[in-house]
């Protein structure tokens, strides 16, 4: 076994709760008030309820092959040579997000921050570090985001609580004006986001109780969607649909309208180092499945020793895999949800659970479910 | 590739060297030290042994061998014992006098023979409280060397021990470095007996165990591992006394060797093992289901396992009221972050952060700093420097000669430095509050690692920003997430730990609420106390003492 | 160990790389007011002026750069340039100091630079990263960079001085300064144009005084100000900045103003209205005024589509105090308090219908008619959405004022001066 830690299911809902906020704050209200102008808010919600099949699919298939993660039992139901390939298919999504992920928070960074100071260098220290949180195990990364949740989600609901005095909710109307299908248009923003609720197939064997997997997964998605949509109401209550779509980072210009007597005011820099933190954790957690991943599907006896090749490719992808930001910001809106929908979080789980039951479930697996149950 | 993959697993195992040592390191150590032991020659003859102990122990002006006769003239013995810490009224009046007494009446002056003297003095002669035989020489001289009295009878192989161990000794005072307002006064001391006879009278439990250990080639130093049997959790004592068995080294001159012996992460900055003078505070430890390591000639003594935030809590929490308890613990939580963080966060916000600071603040600071000759970072890293120079310097001087340093230090040449313009006013304040607050920690150890890693923070800081901070606290973080004090998770009870057991880091409990002991631990008995203790008064016309009762019959009508 | 060295490393990495986007805080030029203009004869002609803080402990009278700032603490540099940027670049490069812009919190914005339209400036902002979105954006009729050489008279410094005029602008109610996004949102929402709030220098009431004694005898140097100190002799007394009444824009560009009068009728119709005062006639005794505070007033805009006529409803509805009256008359009953209550209703109500009509009249819809009816049926907005404007200019709107008088100040009745009549 490659992972000897184990995670409660607080603890994994944290995770993934993280995994899966930690980016959608900050570019998806733009793309969705975009792609549903008033009614991004119902959009935000609607896509994150979207995440539960996902969820519901990855836990079906978890509990069907109990003690393993989606790289193994793959290779179980697909046999050895199309398991291994869906098994490397998984560890390039994984790997492909991450550089996705480490490129949104670089570009975020450089336009807002620091724009004298290069892409690559945020891009490689991140990376460094969670390969150092990767390394040092599932049990750290879940310690250190029961640390940092706390920070990040009471810092966020601080800032919506210190805008509340620029809100103008009349820019939520009119409801529903142009019909549902601008909503399902930005739903499907949301929904990949939330979709990434696909690494509980990583995490779901690790758990102390895996019977919990579900609850704890899909408290995360309706955390993470909450938040959002409560997010997603203050960004257009200050700024209305119009202005919101074309911002880049909504949150970072809603921080900016904060002015509590001249005092509280201008502490976006705080914000940006708090979402850090976020963003460290949500790359630990991909980078660490990606890690975790290919050690599996190759079966190595330790996987830390791809960790450091891994990360140097996913650092290298993140800097050229796209030329510039209108190319992520794309991806981000367009391609993303659709590409990692239909192959990742649906697709190819949807496929697994069809061949598992066609494979029919092995006598000791439906004993350990059982158990479970 | 496999190559690299085989020299990358090396390093890693290097890097992740196993927590525990290795078993044998343990067994090995035995069978060599009874090897040695196996050669060492002994002989019953008594003027042979006198003379072996002389060739062993050499030419000590403190070691006294006294040989004498019983009262009957029947049997040869000797006494051995060291001078100054041997009780020696003790051996005239109730060893020397009674074997030596002639009186024909007595038993023993008719019985005493070589074959019988030894059974015989123990049960009858002597009048000393603690004795034991000891089976050969080695044995012997250790008891003689940790201050009891060896009586040797010629023709006899065995040796009786007398417990006589009698030396000036510390009073029990108030532990210095960690005084409370409110609280009991006393504090350990040096003598390992007299601390263990404090944790026995605040437990009378019949469950708390006082396990001694020994450790230390030249020193045989004792140690003590003090718990309550049906509270600790079993692994972990077991670790613990593995752990402790492992180490071989000359020697064990304070609870810190021991410390750095067993801790997890030695290459970490932060301490893993609390400390404690007070006996109120180990005491706690225990009932919490602790281990209490306790070492001889030293008062500090070590509390295992160890969370992050014990360093955060002091003993007088306990004793003041909850409110006091709340107040102080998110005020030391925001000191430790003062601590950490303050110096690094200034130079970012200075240098890369401007905005965050208020106009009119941005304005004078900008004016203040003109002339300075030097970035804020080197400002920032030469202020910190200074004030550890300080520190140092006052710390080991007299009393009265440290105040003049601070004066000179702080007062002179900070003023000084400032209307030279070397320095920025606000840089002063910074390092100022900041050094005020490391002071406020309770743990002096903690505090010391935080000022360490205040300079890399600084360094950070200066060169990026905000964001470099942020890399440097998650890279601390990562360390302080991935550490585990004897199993349990440092970070606990923040991470790790239940809701309620994490509420205990914000904030203590009043004690009728204090239920439950931390589940982190492991305790096999996590219940405290009887639920429902709070007072509830009567209503008022049941009290007691109305005013009728107390004769004031008036109260009414006014 | 080597986790130790990899962090070592990193330090390293990033300290040897980290010189970026850094800067020593006593190298700044903190720009606290940035002032465009547009100047269509020049052949650069965009012209950027910045209102620098002056160091707090640097003695006043050295180097006065560029535009030479008067006496304050703040000093002016220019730049021109043939777009908004450049200029700005060449006004920034102007200074020994690297511009700093995160404390700028005033935009003002020269009457032609709003005639070419709002675009350029509000890019510039949005694009920055050092410009925030609660920049205060005010319009200057003339030229903007003319305001920044103004004295500052109670504060220390000109910015300073804007700002605190902006705040002071709350309890009046005849300007509405607006920060960057208010504006920003009320442009971009479908059916609703832009205002700013007009800043100017004027010639100081005392004026007039002034013109009085200028026949009498030589005008005197009043010593208003240190800057007034240089030019003393017949010069008039300084201009004194003030917020006066709003700039309307159509479609980006400016299209007309409102006068202090407006521009409350303005805000009671947007239902933004603050602090205020107004002066109606004594109920009793006509030729007395009687002043009339307001604290609060809301209003509600409900569109009326009644046989394809599209028409609205403005109900606003006001509270007040009593500040002063001139008779004697007892105010403080009910049914007094009732009628003075329809008399500001009244007042209130002509203001706002005259706001109405001018804004008519340039055919900008700055009150979010517009907006209000695509929240409420958005199937008729869009049939008009495309000729907005023009349907604006025409529309029939309803407006009903209730005022209420809720206190008389801490008097019952006016003091008895006079003898009871």
């Amino acid at each position: 076994m490659l992972e000897k830690g184990r995670i409660s299911p607080r603890q994994a809902g944290e995770l993934l709760f993280m995994t899966i906020f930690a980016t959608v704050i900050l570019f998806v209200p733009s793309i969705m008030a975009e792609k549903a102008g008033h009614d991004a808010w119902l959009a935000a919600f609607a896509g994150a309820l979207a995440g539960l099949p996902t969820l519901a699919l990855v836990v079906r298939l978890g509990r069907r092959h109990p003690g393993q993660t989606i790289f193994q039992y793959s290779e179980t139901i697909l046999g050895r040579l199309f398991g291994k390939l869906a098994g490397l298919a998984y560890v390039w999504f994984f790997l492909h997000w991450g550089a996705v992920v480490v490129r949104e928070y670089g570009d975020f960074l450089t336009a807002a921050f620091m724009p004298a100071t290069p892409l690559s260098m945020f891009n490689f220290t991140l990376v460094l570090l969670a390969a150092w949180a990767v390394v040092a195990g599932l049990e750290t990364i879940a310690r250190m985001n029961e640390f940092l949740i706390f920070l990040v989600v009471s810092s966020l609901l601080a800032i919506l609580a210190l805008s509340v005095a620029n809100w103008d909710t009349a820019f939520l109307q009119p409801v529903l004006a142009e019909g549902f299908g601008p909503v399902l248009r930005g739903a499907l923003v949301s929904a990949g986001w939330h979709a990434e609720i696909v690494t509980m197939a990583v995490l779901l064997p690790y758990l102390t109780r895996p019977q919990r997997a579900f609850a704890s997964g899909a408290a995360a998605v309706l955390a993470s969607g909450f938040i959002l949509t409560l997010g997603v109401v203050a960004a257009l209550s200050v700024f209305g649909p119009d202005l919101v779509a074309v911002f880049k980072f909504a949150l970072h210009y809603f921080v900016h309208t904060i002015d509590i007597a001249d005092f509280l005011t201008r502490f976006e820099a705080v914000v940006m180092a708090i979402w850090v933190a976020g963003v460290f954790i949500k790359t630990s957690v991909i980078y660490y499945c990606a890690a975790l991943g290919l050690g599996q599907v190759l079966g190595l006896a330790e996987y830390r020793p791809v960790v450091l090749p891994l990360g140097v490719v996913m650092a290298t992808l993140s800097v050229t895999l796209f030329a510039n930001v209108s190319e992520l910001s794309f991806f981000l809106s367009n391609v993303w949800p659709a590409y990692s929908i239909t192959l990742f979080t649906l697709g190819l789980p949807l496929l697994l659970l069809a061949g598992s039951y066609v494979r029919g479930r092995p006598e000791d697996n439906k004993q350990a479910e059982n158990l479970n149950e | 590739m496999n190559a690299f993959s085989v020299l990358f697993r090396k390093l890693l195992k290097i890097v992740r060297s196993p927590v525990l040592p290795e078993k044998d390191y343990y067994h090995r150590r035995e069978r060599r030290a009874s090897r040695a032991e196996a050669v060492r020659p002994d002989s019953p003859n008594l003027d042979r042994r006198l003379q072996l102990v002389r060739e062993r122990l050499g030419e000590s002006g403190d070691l006294v061998t006294r040989a004498f006769s019983s009262g009957n003239g029947r049997v040869r013995l000797a006494l051995l014992y060291v001078d100054g810490m041997a009780d020696r009224k003790l051996l005239s009046d109730n060893v020397l006098r009674p074997i030596q007494d002639d009186n024909p009446l007595l038993r023993h002056y008719k019985e005493l023979r070589p074959d019988n003297a030894l059974q015989l003095i123990e049960e009858l002669v002597v009048n000393v409280s603690e004795t034991a035989t000891a089976p050969d020489l080695t044995q012997a001289l250790r008891r003689v060397l940790s201050g009891d009295t060896a009586l040797l009878v010629d023709g006899e192989k065995k040796i009786l021990i007398l417990g006589t161990r009698s030396w000036s000794m510390r009073a029990v005072t108030e532990p210095e470095t960690e005084s409370a307002v409110r609280g009991p006064r006393e504090g350990f001391t040096e003598t390992l007996r007299v601390n263990t006879s404090l944790l026995r009278r605040r437990i009378r439990h019949e469950k708390l165990r006082l396990e001694t250990m020994r450790a230390g080639r030249r020193t045989t130093s004792d140690i003590v591992l003090v718990y309550i049997a049906d509270l600790v959790n079993p692994q972990v004592l077991a670790e613990v006394r593995q752990r402790i068995a492992a180490i071989d080294t000359d020697a064990i001159l304070e609870s810190g060797y021991i410390e750095e012996f067993i801790e997890d992460a030695p290459w970490c900055v932060f301490p893993q093992i609390e400390h404690t003078e007070r006996v109120d505070k180990a005491s706690a430890a225990i009932l919490e289901g602790r281990i209490i390591i306790l070492t001889d000639n030293t008062p500090i003594a070590l509390i295992v396992p160890t969370f992050f935030f014990q360093f955060l809590q002091a003993a007088e929490d306990y004793y003041e009221r909850p409110f006091i308890g709340i107040a102080l613990r998110m005020l030391r939580l925001i000191v430790m972050n003062v601590a950490l963080i303050l110096p690094a966060a200034y130079v970012a916000i200075i240098t890369f952060h401007q905005e965050m600071l208020p106009t009119p603040l941005l304005l004078s600071i900008a004016a203040a700093r003109e002339g300075v000759p030097m970035p804020a970072v080197a400002e920032a890293l030469l202020m910190e420097a200074t004030f550890e120079v300080l520190r140092e310097a006052g710390v080991r001087l007299p009393k009265t000669v440290g105040q003049a340093v601070s004066i000179v230090g702080g007062l002179v040449v900070g003023d000084a430095a400032i209307r030279a313009g070397l320095v920025s006013p606000s840089m002063v304040i910074v390092v100022a509050t900041t050094a005020i607050a490391t002071f406020a920690i309770p743990a002096f150890n903690a505090a010391i690692s935080l000022r360490l890693l205040r300079f890399p923070l600084i360094i950070l800081a200066g060169a990026m920003g905000l964001y470099g901070v942020m890399f440097g606290l998650l890279t601390i973080l990562i360390q302080l997430a991935g550490l585990q004090s004897f199993g349990v998770p440092y970070l606990t009870p923040l991470a790790h730990g239940t809701a309620l057991d994490a509420m205990k880091t914000f904030a203590r409990p009043p004690w009728w609420l204090a239920l439950w002991r931390p589940k982190a631990l492991g305790t096999p008995d996590r219940r405290r106390q009887a639920g429902n203790m709070r007072f509830r008064p009567a209503p008022p016309e049941e009290r007691e003492l109305t005013h009728e009762e107390t004769g004031d019959k008036d109260a009414g009508k006014r | 160990m080597s986790k130790y060295l990899l962090l070592f490393l990193a330090a390293g990495l990033l300290s040897l790389t980290g010189c970026w986007s850094r800067a020593e805080i006593d190298k700044l030029a903190i720009v606290r007011c940035l002032a465009v203009d547009y100047l269509p004869q020049a052949s650069e002609p965009y012209l950027v002026t910045l209102s620098v803080a002056r160091p707090a402990a640097r003695p006043a009278g050295d180097g006065g750069g560029g535009g030479g700032g008067g006496g304050g603490a703040a000093l002016t540099f220019s730049g021109t340039g043939t777009t908004l940027d450049l200029a700005l670049q060449n006004a920034a490069l102007s200074m020994p100091r690297h511009a700093y812009f995160t404390h700028n919190e005033v935009v003002l914005i020269g009457e032609e630079a709003a005639r070419r339209g709002l675009q350029e400036t509000i890019d510039l902002v949005l694009r920055f990263h050092q410009l925030r979105l609660t920049n205060f954006l005010l319009l200057v009729p003339g030229i903007a960079h003319d305001v920044l050489l103004a004295d500052s008279r109670l504060e220390a410094a000109l910015p300073q001085e804007i700002l605190g005029l902006l705040e002071q602008d709350r309890l009046s109610s005849e300007g509405d300064p607006l920060e960057i996004y208010h504006v920003l949102r009320q442009s971009v929402t479908e059916g609703q144009e832009a205002h700013l709030a007009v800043l100017q220098l004027v010639p100081p009431p005392e004026q007039a005084l002034q013109e009085i004694a200028a026949e009498k005898q030589p005008a005197a140097d009043r010593g208003d100000g240190a800057g007034a100190g240089q030019q003393a002799g017949a010069a008039p007394p300084p201009e004194v900045l003030s917020i006066d009444g709003t700039a309307v824009f159509r479609d980006e560009k400016l299209a007309g103003f409102l006068t202090r009068r407006e521009t409350r009728g303005y805000l009671l119709l947007a239902g933004r209205v603050r602090r205020g005062e107004v002066s109606i006639p004594d109920p009793l005794v006509p030729d007395k005024s009687v002043n009339i505070g307001i604290l609060r007033g809301k209003s509600k805009i409900t569109p009326r589509l009644e046989a394809g006529r599209l028409s609205f409803l403005v109900e606003a509805e006001l509270e007040g105090d009593i500040l002063s009256q001139e008779s004697q008359t007892n105010l403080s009953t009910t049914e007094m308090l009732e009628r003075l209550g329809a008399g500001k209703a009244d007042a209130l109500k002509k203001e706002m219908e005259q706001t109405l009509r001018s804004l008519q009249e340039m055919g900008a819809d700055i009150v979010g008619f517009g907006t209000v009816l695509r929240r409420r049926n958005p199937q008729a907005f869009r049939a008009l959405a495309g000729r907005w404007p023009q349907v604006f200019s025409t529309l029939q709107v309803e407006i009903r004022v209730k005022a209420h008088i809720r206190r008389t100040g801490l008097l019952s009745r006016p003091a008895p001066l006079l003898p009871q009549q």
